[in-house]
């Protein structure tokens, strides 16, 4: 080998290295991003609990990891946020407005869960990829789940029901009109 | 670079920014004799290969964020100019701290001046203790090393007029 191909793949090596440290200086910025456009959420309506936390810890990991892996992966996370900051926001905007309404619309966590879902499911019937697969369903579906979760705590099981019952109603009749015209 | 080439960085540079890692060898082959051309025609000789490398860092850093709506080649070389004149101003600013340090660091040696002085007292001195007696001349050379603790009482007259004469400005 010629000193020059040494050198070269040297090259290619840092070249490398800076590729995914960037890629991963440019995840952990969305991933805190998107952590903090979830925090309303967190901080609003009663969720002040470990599993809170954990939701919203996990949602910025999701998006963040999504970012690392790019591809069908980062398409799957993106949609995912999107389609769940909604349900996520709900109860912050709900409070801001009234905190009466608040509390009384989620002791009857069913519905308003089920509404956010079934937005979120549109959403992600709309943006999701038909040819995706587990690699863009997966990351879609744990970044929504991370995100509408933080908005559904305060109804507690009731509100999850809701919320994975307004995600099928949403997503599934968005999917097969899809499947039907593309 | 031909048409076929700049479309084929584009299309890899855009993978590469989405995440596909298969597209960096070819990116890579692309871009290097790229930037290490535009850097040779920028800069000198001895910079422009670690000028080269550093924007070729920084492109591939940087390779996440390309817009893949953005030419590929112009972005390419704009990242890659933007580097090459850091680099320049850089490599300026440490030149002139390297000249202002150098200026403001003081010489150890003596001053022309301070050195012709000296050696005019010397030569002048050499001519006293060559008119004195030579004991006395021993005598005032061993006190002037320190061998002789206190100073001679009782010199010659000719060492008392010797050593007013070597104390008179000379020249005058």
């Amino acid at each position: 080998m010629a000193a020059s191909d040494v050198f070269d793949s040297r090259l290619k090596l840092s070249a490398r290295r800076a590729y995914e440290r960037g890629r991963l200086e440019g995840a952990l910025v969305r991933g805190a991003a998107a952590a903090l456009l979830a925090t309303p959420g967190f901080l609003f309506c009663i969720s002040y609990t470990p599993w809170a936390a954990f939701c919203l810890t996990g949602f910025g990991l999701v998006v963040a990891a999504g970012r690392v892996r790019g591809g069908v992966f980062e398409e799957g996370s993106r949609a995912g946020a999107v389609a769940g900051i909604l349900p996520c926001l709900l109860p912050a905007a709900l409070r801001a407005i009234d905190p009466e309404l608040c509390m009384m619309l989620f002791s009857n966590g069913l519905e308003i869960c089920g509404i956010g879902g079934a937005a979120a499911g549109i959403i992600l019937g709309l943006r999701g990829r038909l040819s995706g697969g587990l690699a863009f369903w997966a990351p879609a579906l744990a970044a929504f789940g991370f995100a509408g979760s933080l908005g559904c705590l305060p109804s507690g099981a009731v509100g999850f029901v809701g919320l994975g019952l307004g995600l099928l109603i949403g997503a599934a009749p968005t999917l097969a009109w899809r499947r039907a015209h593309v | 670079m031909d048409v076929g080439g700049r479309a084929a960085l584009q299309r890899e540079l855009s993978a590469l920014a989405r995440g596909d890692r298969a597209a960096f060898d070819p990116v890579f082959r692309q871009v290097w004799p790229l930037v290490r051309s535009f850097a040779a025609r920028a800069l000198p000789p001895a910079e422009a290969e670690d000028a080269a490398q550093e924007a070729l860092l920084r492109i591939f850093s940087r390779a996440s964020e390309f817009d893949t709506r953005r030419d590929a080649l112009s972005w390419v070389l704009g990242v890659a100019a933007w580097q090459i004149r850091t680099h320049r101003t850089r490599e300026r600013r440490r030149r002139e701290e390297a000249l202002s340090a150098a200026a403001e660091r003081p010489d150890p040696a003596d001053s022309p001046e301070a050195v012709a002085i000296a050696r005019d007292l010397a030569t002048e001195l050499d001519r006293a203790l060559a008119e004195l007696p030579s004991s006395d001349a021993a005598t005032l050379l061993a006190f002037a090393r320190g061998e002789a603790r206190t100073f001679p009482a009782q010199l010659s007259a000719s060492a008392w007029s010797g050593r007013s004469r070597a104390c008179e400005p000379s020249g005058g």
